[in-house]
């Protein structure tokens, strides 16, 4: 299966999915509030209960052209491809259509019949975009034929404008061509305006875990009101809905990656248990005593402790890349490291340092050397463009609870011949084909891997905040976090002199928006609780990396992370707390 | 709201500037303990030198080693000068006493804790308002308490 582009995903599974009535028609004017292209603020943003009032209605012409099946009583189309030929009430080019509303509000005309009804759960392709329209039913009174053109009047989505997200709940498009603006993206985070004791907060801590923007929360409100049901298990067709929510998210996932197909995205339930999927799954089934897997010094213990695990286990030996004085990979005697290695596997960018080491360049190591190449993307995904293809990588962790998206759900990326020949990790219930009295077979990727009733909600959650990064689009966002990282390095060197030591490259070119640091002799429990004092949330300790505190010759550091929503102003506000710590303990 | 001026008294960062009994004693025969704060890694060992046998016994010496914030610091160096001289029952009972101070519960107290005076220590309340720094200020004498299970 391919993946779907992301025109084509904004018309599979959107709004009315039949619960909804269609709204009456009324003057495209008094409906249709004319955004400016790109601007996204608070009036765009349509939370559910405002929808009624910002229903849309246009008349268009769509023309079916090919592959209408159809029986008498109902009309089952399984792929049309339609396209917008005119746009004829507010003068929007057809190219900027975006999408048709589904149901359409009223059928005008139709040259091959009386249509009767139109509900679908997709709406209608524009943009000459194909749309594998599986779920619409069509009902045409009868001798409907290919060709037939089928004028509508329907909810007009334009660029720049207004996307949709499931079922009604609308919410503000970006313009994927507007600047990344802070202001704007701000509004999109409720809790950004949370205040505690008066004083705004600082949220500096997007390395542990994002904030979530409200088309997430939405969207999980929306799915758990309307939606939710079982997947993959029920063939009613609330269940069917909730299935395609599902699988919906692992297409955006898959875009978002560039993974060649969506089935090879399994969920899982945080980046951790990825990671151990791949060493209780292949690992064992791969691995044996003596066998090198090669590690890095400054890997999470998410891709530490379950090696070590099974070098306990199976007596595998763990070889360690070591680091540069300034925090990169030391890539030296890489050769060596990697000699009749079995498994390489390392961080994209590193939660501590922010070091971003050269992924494709590692994996391409790891093959020449005949071993694995399994990349810990979780803090990359989040803040770049990832491309596994690219990377030429074997298997990717990475988690949604960094990206915008709930915690709770975890993905693994894998080729699919990987997968298929690794054994299951997790038995039960959806990961079999069938079990008898003597034994099982497993289900196909992904299922084979994903045991038991899987976080559904928290896949549409996921999904949601993918296409919010899209819509800001993964190079303004590190883009974004490139110029704020170099204003904090700046500030923080300046203001602080020797008193405060940054880990990690200096070169934001390697180097994402994670800054940890050592402040004066103050232990960092004592300069995060005196940041917290002014709302400055940030973290302090080991950060899940001890054997890194190690190398650095520490036993915890602080870190401020970053993430799209941070500005000069919160760096400033990080600058202007470390002052104050000065007083506090009379340094 | 609590405020940093309820954890950070003047006492306490007078412990962390200048702690009391640190160092290291020989082992055998003090017996030495490791306590860790997994939240943050921190580390701190513990050495005890206990004189005589079971409850009666003196607690000669104590010594600090290891690192830590100021609210682990300040609580384990006015916790040796708190329990040197005392018997090792009478540390014990100290250790309920500030366990219960701190709010945590589930501490059997004994006849004749209430009279217990911490001192100094009791400049350490203010933690309870920072749940966070709790488990800092209760390392070192979780360490104690290992300590003198095994002495």
């Amino acid at each position: 299966m391919d993946v779907p582009s992301r025109d084509q995903e904004l018309l599979v599974g959107l709004y009315g999915n039949g619960h909804e009535p269609v709204p009456e028609h009324r003057p495209i004017s008094a409906v249709f509030p004319v955004v400016p292209a790109g601007v996204l603020g608070a009036e765009a943003v349509h939370r559910r209960r405002d929808l009624a009032a910002k229903r849309a209605h246009q008349e268009v012409e769509v023309v079916a052209h090919q592959g209408i099946r159809m029986n008498l009583d109902q009309a089952t189309f399984d792929e049309v491809t339609c396209q917008v030929l005119e746009h004829v009430a507010i003068g929007v080019a057809a190219e900027d259509v975006l999408a048709i509303s589904s149901p359409v509000h009223e059928v005008v005309e139709s040259t091959g019949g009386v249509v009767t009804s139109w509900s679908s759960h997709t709406p209608i392709m524009t943009k000459g975009c194909h749309s594998r329209n599986r779920r619409d039913d069509l009902e045409l009174s009868h001798q409907a034929r290919q060709g037939v053109t089928v004028r509508v009047c329907a909810t007009v989505v334009t660029l720049g404008d207004f996307s949709y997200g499931d079922r009604g709940n609308w919410t503000g498009r970006y313009n994927p061509h507007m600047a990344f603006d802070l202001d704007t993206v701000r509004k999109e985070f409720p809790i950004l305006s949370r205040e505690i004791g008066g004083k705004p907060l600082v949220y500096l801590d997007s390395g542990n875990t994002s904030q979530k923007p409200h088309r997430v929360i939405d969207a999980m409100t929306d799915f758990l009101e309307n939606t939710y049901a079982p997947i993959n298990r029920s063939s009613y067709r609330l269940a069917g809905e909730a299935t395609e929510a599902y699988e919906g998210a692992r297409r955006a996932v898959a875009r978002l990656i560039n993974a060649p197909s969506p089935d090879e995205v399994i969920f899982t339930k945080n980046a951790t248990e990825s990671t151990n999927l791949i060493a209780r799954s292949w690992g064992i089934a791969n691995l044996r005593e003596g066998d090198p897997v090669v590690l890095t010094h400054m890997e999470h213990h998410a891709n530490i402790v379950p090696w070590q695990m099974l070098r306990e286990e199976l007596g595998i030996e763990i070889r360690w890349v070591p680091l540069t004085a300034d925090g990169q990979l030391d890539l030296t005697h890489l050769d060596q490291l990697l000699d009749g290695a079995k498994v390489f596997s390392f961080t994209a960018m590193s939660n501590v340092l922010g070091t971003l080491p050269p992924v494709a360049q590692l994996c391409a190591a790891a093959h020449d050397a005949g071993a694995l190449a399994v990349v810990d993307a979780c803090q990359y995904v989040p803040h770049n463009v990832t491309d596994v293809q690219a990377w030429g990588a074997d298997l990717v962790a990475f988690s949604s609870h960094k990206m915008c998206g709930p915690s709770g759900i975890g993905m693994l990326w894998g080729r699919m011949e990987l997968l298929d020949a690794m054994p299951p990790f997790l038995g039960g219930g959806n990961m079999i084909d069938t079990v008898t009295l003597d034994g099982y077979t497993t289900a196909p990727v992904p299922a084979k891997f994903e045991a038991g009733t899987p976080p559904i909600t928290e896949a549409v959650g996921l999904r949601a905040a993918v296409e919010f990064l899209e819509d800001l689009g993964m190079d303004n966002i590190r883009q974004h976090e490139i110029d704020l990282t170099r204003y904090a390095l700046d500030t923080l060197n300046d203001r602080f002199g020797d008193d405060i030591t940054i880990y990690g490259p200096t070169d934001t070119a390697v180097r994402g928006g994670v800054l940890s640091f050592a402040f004066r002799d103050l232990h960092p429990h004592d300069v995060s609780q005196i940041l917290d004092e002014r709302n400055v949330c940030v973290r302090a300790g080991h950060h899940c990396a001890k054997p890194l505190m190690q190398v650095l010759g520490v036993q915890s550091t602080t870190r401020a992370s970053f993430y799209l929503y941070n500005g000069t102003d919160d760096v400033d506000a990080l600058a202007d707390a470390l002052d104050s710590a000065t007083d506090i303990f009379g340094l | 709201m609590a405020g940093l001026e309820d954890l950070y008294r003047e006492i306490i960062l007078d412990h962390y500037r200048t702690p009391r009994n640190r160092g290291e004693l020989e082992s055998p025969p003090a017996v030495e303990s490791q306590g860790h704060n997994p939240l943050c890694g921190d580390e701190i060992t513990l050495y005890l030198l206990v004189d005589g046998e079971g409850d009666d016994a003196v607690v000669s010496d104590v010594k600090i080693g290891g690192q830590g914030c100021s609210i682990s610091q300040s609580s384990a160096s006015m916790m040796t000068q708190a329990v040197i001289g005392n018997t090792v029952g009478e540390a014990r009972a100290m250790i309920r006493r500030f366990r219960s101070m701190m709010g945590i519960e589930g501490i059997e107290a004994q006849p004749g804790d209430d009279e217990i005076d911490l001192g100094d220590l009791e400049a350490l309340q203010g933690v309870v308002k920072f749940p966070v720094r709790i488990k800092c200020a209760v390392l070192g004498w979780s360490t104690l308490a290992d300590a003198l299970d095994r002495a």
